[in-house]
């Protein structure tokens, strides 16, 4: 081992932690690397004796006493209170669209109020569960269909309960995979026409694993319930951390309604580093928020359920359903792209939509 | 941790008595961080001052399993004041003009030491000051950067390497007039 190598060695040894025996051996011959740990020492010193030096040498008077103190949960019952969502539309919080651009997922189903509910989801190698479909256990409806590109392809599916036996349950998939070089049909219906419906047996909880031509595997995951949840499953009503959270939004400029959503939902990934959420509106094009600073956006101001921002002598404020994120954050970052208009399968420029996406892909387009 | 904990409940029940003694335990050396990361001693208080009534107004998203109450008061701090940072629309790194100027004692190696360390990104300074300063334990030091924890080790060396070349060519002068 040389000196290069053990460096590292001699800081963290500086900081109590173990350190290897060649890394050992080398430091007790080395002088050079004594000369380091030495200095290191050194360094500590001074650091502490300039922190001592610059502290404010009495405590400074507190002004927390000022910040009127906000009950954790005085939000929930206002919101509760104040909530004009039915109750049903939380479970067509299925009609979502996660992710654009870098990877899209759509998903959409339908679900009534009683009976076995059956709750599908699709496990995507490489791109996580996309989408989860709830319905009930009968075989005349329900249907959920979901697009994921950037594999580097296009897989297009659709998934339907077909009938059930005990625990086991008969579901029916098509599914089709497009190579990146061949551009999908606009509509999951057009891209899935003519694909046979395959039936499997499953039991929930039990993945399944389907075969896709020219793609591979997918994963469906199913669970029985004896309700349909109000939210998805798993969802706790506090945003995770670090995720910016948008459900049912309803967005306002001055005071006209530009968009209303009840129903949909999006969520940035956590743990990308440059996950936003985009809020498409017709005519006015795609409203991209983050929670950290990025190229072109103006910061918002986050309060609970709602995101204020002013451009172009317009004031916006977009109202949902639930906290926007933890309460660290106070500000969102908004970039406003009038001319965008989508180009996916399965979105239409005359509706609006949320969906998920890389910071990086807005920026690169 | 347990004691953290239980003092976390106490706050988090609107208990005014413990969030003072929070408060007069740690703000003079959240102060004394800050002013590393912000450059001056009045926005330092600021920032300060704002992290402890963000706490106060919303007492949120500790977690005792992931480090001390301390850390993450430090980690809102940090925040804090890259979002001070934001405002200013500047660079960390344009500040080490004030600090210098800011650094109290004239002695001549202590300000050998502070502008040597007032020239390192901001991570870092708030890497050695945690650890050094601060005697914060690598997870808790993952806790407040987030960063992971093996990432931890490897800048905390890139931080010292910095901060030793930077100490050597600048204040090599000083320290031999010791």
């Amino acid at each position: 081992m040389n000196c290069k190598e053990a460096a590292e060695c001699v800081s963290a040894l500086f900081d109590g932690e173990p350190m290897p025996d060649e890394a050992a051996r080398h430091l007790s011959d080395c002088e050079e690397c004594r000369l380091r740990l030495n200095e290191y020492v050194q360094m500590s010193a001074e650091l502490r004796n300039m922190a001592s030096a610059t502290a404010p040498q009495t405590v400074p008077e507190a002004r927390w006493r000022l910040a009127e103190p906000v009950a954790p949960t005085n939000w929930l019952r206002k919101w509760r209170g104040t909530m004009r969502i039915p109750r049903f539309a939380f479970a067509l919080m299925l009609v979502a669209i996660f992710g654009l651009s870098g990877g899209l997922a759509l998903v959409k189903a339908r679900s009534q109020a009683s009976g076995s509910v059956l709750l599908l989801s699709a496990k995507i190698p490489g791109k996580g569960v996309i989408s989860i479909c709830t319905g009930k256990v009968s075989p005349e409806q329900d249907m959920c269909s979901f697009g994921q590109v950037g594999l580097p392809g296009t897989l297009t599916a659709s998934l339907r309960f077909i009938s059930r036996e005990g625990n086991r349950v008969q579901i029916g998939v098509r599914a089709k995979y497009e190579p990146p070089d061949k551009e999908p049909a606009t509509t999951f219906d057009a891209e899935l026409k003519g694909v046979p419906l395959e039936p499997y047996w499953m039991e929930p909880d039990k993945p399944l694993n389907v075969s896709v031509a020219g793609f591979g595997t997918m994963e469906i995951l199913g669970e029985l319930r004896d309700h349909e949840p109000a939210l998805f499953p798993g969802a706790t009503l506090d945003p995770g951390p670090d995720e910016l959270r948008i459900w049912s939004p309803l967005m306002i400029r001055d005071s006209q309604i530009l968009a209303d959503m009840a129903g949909a939902f999006v969520g940035t990934q956590p743990q990308e580093s440059d996950s936003g959420v985009v809020f498409y509106v017709p005519k006015e094009g795609r409203f991209v928020f983050a929670l950290m600073p990025f190229e072109g956006a103006i910061e918002a101001d986050i309060q609970i359920n709602r995101i204020y921002f002013g451009q172009s002598g317009h004031s916006y404020v977009v109202v949902v359903s639930g906290p926007v994120a933890r309460a660290e954050y106070k500000h969102v970052w908004v970039l406003h792209q009038p001319e965008w208009r989508p180009a996916s399968p399965g979105l239409s420029a005359d509706g609006s939509f949320v969906g998920r996406v890389k910071l990086s892909d807005v920026l690169s387009k | 941790m347990a004691d953290d904990h239980d003092l976390w409940e106490r706050i988090c029940s609107r208990d005014a008595d413990a969030f003072e003694a929070f408060y007069r335990d740690n703000a003079r050396r959240l102060c004394g961080y800050l002013r590393q990361i912000v450059g001056n001693a009045e926005t330092a208080e600021d920032v300060m001052q704002e992290t402890f009534s963000q706490i106060w107004r919303t007492p949120n998203g500790y977690r005792a399993e992931l480090g001390s109450l301390r850390g993450y008061l430090f980690g809102i701090g940090r925040k804090r004041a890259a979002e001070w940072w934001r405002k200013r629309e500047r660079i960390p790194e344009e500040q080490h003009e004030n600090s210098e100027t800011e650094v109290v004692d004239s002695s001549a190696r202590l300000l050998a030491i502070g502008d040597a360390f007032s020239r390192l990104a901001e991570e870092q300074r708030s890497l050695l000051w945690l650890r050094e300063v601060e005697g914060q334990s690598y997870a808790e030091l993952a806790a407040i950067l987030q960063i992971p924890v093996g990432t931890v080790k490897s800048r905390l060396f890139a931080a010292r390497e910095a901060l030793r070349r930077m100490w050597n060519s600048s204040g090599k002068a000083a320290r031999s007039k010791r």
